[in-house]
C-alpha cells in the first residue's frame, strides 16, 4: 500500500505542479474555456487548440504589437453525452440545460442587476449576487428544490447535481488561482459561468469585476418576451449582450411572464435542423449552415455536434450586432473574426477594473492574549487589484521591516501589555487601514496545555516513524532521504543515520505532540510553539515555500494546542478555538481558497469563521473538524468513485468547511486516505468512505458514503486511523483493528487475512494508549512506556535492527512485538 | 512569441531535480496497468491486422460493469482490444499509442484515483493534431459503449482543467 500511497502523492504533486506552473505570473490575458453539451475530453481539447490558434493569429490586431499573449486553459464539464449514435444518454444535458434555464429565469432580474454597464463604475447588487448564489448552494446532493416538480422529475439526481456542481466549484477555484480571467463559456457552460459571476459576486462585492468577464457562445435556445426574440439573460446580462439594450433588459417581466421557445430536445430531428443549430445565438442568427464533415452526417453527432470548433468558431458568417463596446475590425463579418475582437474587448474591460484593497470581515487581526516570553502573531487577509502592499503599525506608528500579511512577536515582554497592532493595506488603487487588535501580556503560568492524552504521542509517514516520550523527548525510526522514492529530505529533520534502531532528537525538547506525513512532519512544544521540518514545496510548512532539513520554530503559530498534517498540507488549532491552516488546497483539503495571485496557502492563515474548534485531523486531502459542541465539520475531496470520505454522499469535493450531516456529540475523529471515523460520547464509532474498489471499507462493515455506525465494537476510548485501515482502543487499553492488513501492519498473525472486514481484537497487547500506523507499518505506545511495531520493517521503519541491503526482502512483524531497549514513551 | 512558453510540465518537473521522482512513477505505471506495456495478446489464437486479439466477448457479462471483460489481463476491455486491431492495427505506432490511451482511460475508469486520472489526462496534454485527437476520440467512444460507463466517464473526468501552456507549438 505504500507504493500506491506514494503514487498518489505524485500525482498529487504532479498536479500542483501544474497548476503552479499554469499559474506562474505573466502579461498573458488568461482564457477559460467551459464546455458545452457534445464534448469529450478530445473535443474540449480540440477546442482549446481551436481557440489557441484563432487568438494566436490575431488577424484584426496588426502590427504586432497590438496584439495580447494568451494563455487558455479548460475545465470539462461533464454535459454526458458522448456522441456514440446508439443512444442520447443526454440526460446530464437535460439536467444542466434544465437548470441553466430555471436559474436564468428564475433569477432573470438579478441577473441583470449583477451586470455591470460596460467599462462604467457600478456596485454590485449584494442581494442580486446572494440570491443567484444561493441557486448554486442548492445543487447539493440530497437536499435542493431542482428534484421535484417538473417535467424531469426523477432525472435530476443527486450524482448529475453533484458534477455540474463540482465543475462549477473547479472554475471558480481556477479563476481565482488565475486572479483574473475571460471565461469563453459555451452552450451549458453558460450555466456554471453564470454561477460563478453570481459566486464570486457574493464573495468579493465589486472585486468580481476585476475577477472575470464572460463570452457567451452557440447558446442553445432562444426566449421570447415582449415580443422580443433573444438569448438568455444571463448571457447578455455578463457581457456579450448582443442582440439587445441594457435598458430593455431591465425592464423585462418577471420570470412567469416568459414564453420558451426552445424545441423540446427530443423532438430534434436527425437531419441537422434542430434548434441546436439554427437558433439566434448570442452572436445572431448564421446565415450559413454549419459545415458539418460528412462522415458525421445524418448521425446523432451531427444533431448535437455544436462544439465551438465545428460551429461558432467556423467561417459562418453572422451579422453585426448591438458590439456593447465591441470595437468590431472593419469587414470582419465571420464569427471566428468577431470571437476575436470579443475577446479583446472583454480582456480590456477586465483590465479596466481598478479595486481598491479591502478586508473581509474574517480577515481583520484578532485580540491575542499570550505569556510574557511567548510569541504572538497577527495576521489580515484582503483582496484588491495586485499587488497588494502591507504595512504593520503598532500603536499607529510604522513597524519597520513588517511588510508581510503577518506579522509575529517572537518573545513579548510585559511592556508589550496593551499595545494596538494594525496594518495599512495599499496598492495603485487606495489603501485601507484593518481594525485594531489588542496585545495583551499576562503574567501567570500559561494556560495548561489541554493534552489530549493520546493524540500525537507517535506518527508514522513513508518509511518512518516518530514518538515522543512522557519527559518531552523525540525518537525518530526509519529513513528521511531516500531519492528512490521521495524527493524530500528530512522529514525527520536529523543528521543523516543508519537506518534500523531508533534515534533521538537531538534539538527537541518538552514535546507533546508530533505529526508527519509524506514529505513534512511538526511538532508541538508544551509551550504552545510549533516546529517544522521537511519539505515546504507547496507551502506545507507555512513558511514561504523554504524546506527545512532540521527542526525549525515556526514563527506565525503562537497558543497551538493540536497539530495535523495532510499530504501537502498542515493544521493548527489554537487555544482560542481557531483553525490555521497552511499549504496546498488543490481538493480543498484546507476548506480556503489562497488568496489572489497564490496557488497555495504558503503563510499560516487562520481560517474566516472557524471557531470553538477542538480538533483537526487530516486524510491526505480531506480533513476534518471536532467542534467543542460535538459538531464535526470537513474540507477536501469526498467522492473520487463513490467513495464518501468526508460523509457528504456523492458530492465531488467540499472546498469549504461543510458541517457533516448525522454527526453529533463527538469526542474524537481520525482520518485515513479514502476514509474517516468519528468516536461519540457513548463509545460508538461512526464511520464513512471506501477502499478503492468500493466493494470494502477500512472500517469494519460494507463501504458508505455517508456516517454510519459500525458494528461489533463499543465501550471505545479513542480512534486512529491508516490510510486504509482503522483502530480503536477499548477498556483497559484493548487495540481493535480493522481494514487493510498490508505488510501485517494490523498485526494479527501471519494467517490473517488481507483486509479485515469485522473488527478484529489484537492479542496480547492490551494497556495501549497510542498508535499509528502508514499502512505498511504501525507502531503503538503502551501505557507502562513501552514501544510496540507491526508490519514491514521497510528502511528500518519500525526501528527493529538493521534492515539490510535495501534490495533485500524488509522484515515483517506478523504480530506486535516490542522494541527492545526503548521506553519512557 | 504570441503564447507564453513556460516550462513543459513534464520537461520542467525533470529540470527541477524530479528526474529520479518521475522516473520512478514512469517505472511503475506499466506494472498498474495489469498487463505490462504490450499490445495485448490474444487467448483464442485468433488475430486481426496480424495483432493477437481476445474472443468476442459475451455481450451481457460485458455491459454488466464498468471493468467489463478483460481475459487477456492486459488492462483493456476485450472487445475494445478487437477495435484497437481494427481501427489502428495498420500502424504499429498508432495502434501503440491508441492501447496506451485505452488502457489509462480503462484504469482511471475503474480506479478513478487521483494519479490515475492525471495519467490518462497526460497523455491528451499538448495534443494539437486534430487527426489524432479524432483517433484518441474513437478510443474513448469504444470504450464508452454503455450509460454505466458514460456515467463512470462523467464522474470522474468532472472539473479537469487541462493546458497546453508550455507545450511546443
Amino acid at each position: 500500500m505504500t507504493a500506491a500511497r506514494m503514487i498518489a502523492f505524485l500525482a498529487l504533486a504532479l498536479g500542483v505542479l501544474f497548476l503552479r506552473t499554469a499559474n506562474a505570473q505573466t502579461d498573458a490575458t488568461r482564457i477559460v474555456y467551459i464546455n458545452g453539451i457534445q464534448n469529450t475530453l478530445e473535443d474540449a481539447q480540440e477546442t482549446l487548440v481551436k481557440i489557441e490558434d484563432v487568438l494566436l493569429a490575431s488577424p484584426n490586431h496588426q502590427p504586432a504589437e497590438s496584439r495580447r499573449d494568451f494563455d487558455v486553459y479548460l475545465v470539462w464539464n461533464p454535459i454526458g453525452w458522448y456522441g456514440t449514435e446508439s443512444g442520447w444518454d443526454s440526460l446530464q444535458d437535460l439536467m444542466e440545460l434544465f437548470a441553466l434555464k430555471t436559474a436564468e429565469e428564475h433569477f432573470a432580474a438579478d441577473f441583470v442587476k449583477l451586470l455591470a454597464p460596460h467599462n462604467q463604475p457600478a456596485v454590485i447588487d449584494s442581494s442580486a449576487a446572494s440570491n443567484v448564489a444561493k441557486y448554486l448552494d442548492d445543487m447539493t446532493p440530497g437536499d435542493n428544490s431542482l428534484e421535484d416538480g417538473h417535467a424531469l422529475n426523477g432525472e435530476i439526481d443527486d450524482a448529475r447535481i453533484s458534477r455540474t456542481k463540482a465543475a462549477t466549484l473547479t472554475l471558480i477555484a481556477l479563476i481565482k488561482s488565475l486572479r483574473s480571467a475571460v471565461v469563453v463559456a459555451h452552450s451549458q457552460g453558460n450555466l456554471l459561468a453564470n454561477l460563478a459571476w453570481a459566486k464570486l459576486a457574493r464573495e468579493s462585492g465589486n472585486d468580481v469585476r476585476r475577477m472575470m468577464r464572460v463570452v457567451n457562445v452557440a447558446n442553445t435556445s432562444m426566449f421570447s418576451v415582449n415580443n422580443l426574440n433573444f438569448t438568455h439573460a444571463a448571457d447578455a446580462a455578463l457581457f456579450s449582450r448582443a442582440t439587445m439594450t441594457r435598458a430593455s433588459l431591465e425592464t423585462l417581466p418577471s420570470w412567469s411572464g416568459w414564453r420558451r421557445t426552445t424545441p423540446g430536445i427530443y423532438g430534434c430531428p436527425n437531419n441537422g435542423t434542430c434548434n441546436f443549430v439554427l437558433a439566434g445565438a448570442t452572436f445572431g442568427e448564421m446565415s450559413t449552415e454549419i459545415d458539418y464533415p460528412t462522415s458525421l452526417e445524418g448521425t446523432a453527432d451531427a444533431v448535437l455536434h455544436h462544439s465551438i470548433v465545428l460551429t461558432y468558431l467556423s467561417t459562418a458568417i453572422v451579422p453585426l450586432v448591438d458590439s456593447q463596446g465591441v470595437r468590431f475590425t472593419p469587414g470582419a463579418e465571420r464569427f471566428v473574426d468577431r470571437f476575436e475582437d470579443f475577446v479583446y474587448a472583454a480582456a480590456e474591460s477586465l483590465e479596466a477594473v481598478a479595486i481598491p484593497p479591502s478586508i473581509a470581515s474574517g480577515g481583520q487581526p484578532q485580540n491575542t492574549t499570550v505569556t510574557v516570553g511567548q510569541a504572538a502573531a497577527f495576521t489580515a487577509v484582503a483582496t484588491g487589484t495586485a499587488p497588494l502592499s502591507f504595512q504593520w503599525r503598532r500603536n499607529g506608528i510604522s513597524i519597520p521591516n513588517a511588510t508581510s500579511p503577518i506579522y509575529s512577536v517572537d518573545a513579548v515582554n510585559l511592556s508589550d501589555d496593551g499595545s494596538l497592532f494594525s496594518v495599512v493595506v495599499s496598492n495603485g488603487f487606495g489603501s485601507i487601514s484593518s481594525a485594531e487588535a489588542r496585545l495583551t501580556v499576562s503574567t501567570s503560568p500559561p494556560p495548561p496545555f489541554e493534552a489530549l492524552t493520546w493524540k500525537g504521542r507517535v506518527a508514522t509517514c513513508e518509511r518512518c516513524s516518530i514518538a515522543v516520550r512522557a519527559n518531552g523527548t523525540v525518537s525518530v525510526a526509519g529513513i528521511q532521504v531516500n531519492l528512490t522514492t521521495s524527493p524530500y529530505p528530512a522529514v525527520l529533520g536529523v543528521p543523516a543515520f543508519e537506518p534500523g534502531p531508533w534515534v533521538e532528537v537531538p534539538t527537541l525538547g518538552d514535546i507533546v505532540q508530533v505529526s508527519t506525513r509524506v514529505g513534512h512532519s511538526l511538532a508541538l512544544r508544551s509551550d504552545g510553539s510549533v516546529f517544522a521540518t521537511g519539505s515546504d514545496e507547496y507551502g506545507n510548512l507555512g513558511m514561504g515555500g523554504q524546506s527545512r532539513s532540521d527542526w525549525t520554530r515556526v514563527s506565525a503559530l503562537a497558543n497551538v494546542r493540536q497539530i495535523a498534517t495532510g499530504s501537502a498540507s498542515s493544521y493548527a488549532v489554537t487555544m482560542d478555538g481557531a483553525l490555521w491552516i497552511a499549504g496546498a488546497n488543490t481538493f480543498g483539503q484546507v476548506g480556503l481558497d489562497p488568496p489572489p495571485g497564490n496557488v497555495f496557502h504558503l503563510s499560516w492563515t487562520r481560517v474566516p469563521n472557524m471557531s470553538n474548534v477542538k480538533m483537526v485531523a487530516a486524510g491526505d486531502v480531506h480533513a476534518l473538524v471536532l467542534k467543542n459542541d460535538g459538531t464535526v465539520w470537513g474540507a477536501g475531496l469526498n467522492n473520487n468513485g463513490n467513495e464518501g470520505r468526508l460523509g457528504l454522499g456523492t458530492l465531488s469535493q467540499a472546498r469549504e468547511w461543510t458541517q457533516i450531516p448525522g454527526l453529533a456529540n463527538v469526542v474524537d475523529i481520525a482520518a485515513g486516505v479514502h476514509h474517516s471515523l468519528a468516536l461519540t460520547a457513548n463509545g460508538r464509532i461512526l464511520a464513512t468512505g471506501s477502499l478503492l474498489t468500493n466493494s470494502a471499507s477500512a472500517y469494519g462493515m460494507p463501504p458508505r458514503t455517508t456516517f454510519g455506525e459500525v458494528p461489533g465494537i463499543t465501550s471505545v476510548k479513542a480512534i486512529a486511523a491508516g490510510p486504509n485501515s482503522s483502530f480503536a482502543i477499548t477498556d483497559g487499553g484493548v487495540l481493535w483493528v480493522a481494514g487493510v492488513n498490508d505488510s501485517s501492519s494490523l498485526g494479527l498473525g501471519q494467517t490473517a487475512p488481507y483486509i479485515v472486514t469485522n473488527w478484529a481484537r489484537v492479542s496480547g497487547l492490551d494497556g495501549v494508549e497510542a498508535v499509528a500506523s502508514d499502512g505498511s507499518h504501525s507502531i503503538a505506545i503502551k501505557v507502562d512506556g513501552s514501544l510496540w511495531a507491526a508490519g514491514k520493517n521497510f528502511d528500518g521503519a519500525n526501528g527493529l535492527g538493521k534492515p539490510g541491503p535495501l534490495s533485500s526482502t524488509p522484515q515483517i512483524e506478523y504480530v506486535w512485538r516490542q522494541v527492545p531497549g526503548r521506553a519512557g514513551y | 512569441m504570441r503564447f507564453q512558453r513556460g516550462k513543459a510540465l513534464l520537461i520542467g518537473a525533470l529540470a527541477s531535480g524530479r528526474s529520479i521522482l518521475m522516473a520512478s512513477l514512469i517505472a511503475l505505471l506499466p506494472a498498474c496497468g495489469g498487463g505490462g506495456g504490450g499490445s495485448g495478446g490474444g487467448i483464442s489464437g485468433e488475430t486481426i491486422n496480424s495483432i493477437a486479439v481476445p474472443p468476442t466477448p459475451d455481450g451481457t457479462t460485458n455491459q454488466a460493469t464498468v471493468a467489463g471483460v478483460d481475459s487477456n489481463g492486459n488492462g483493456i476491455r476485450d472487445d475494445v482490444d478487437r477495435m484497437l486491431a481494427t481501427e489502428f492495427g495498420r500502424s504499429a505506432s498508432a495502434h501503440q499509442e491508441a492501447v496506451r490511451y485505452a488502457r489509462t482511460l480503462q484504469t482511471a475508469l475503474t480506479s478513478p484515483t487521483p494519479e490515475n486520472v492525471e495519467q490518462h489526462i497526460s497523455l491528451l496534454r499538448c495534443v494539437r493534431d486534430p487527426q489524432k485527437l479524432a483517433d484518441l476520440k474513437k478510443v474513448t467512444l469504444a470504450t464508452l459503449d454503455a450509460p454505466i460507463r458514460r456515467g463512470a466517464y462523467s464522474t470522474t473526468f468532472t472539473g479537469i482543467v487541462l493546458t497546453n501552456k508550455g507545450c511546443p507549438k
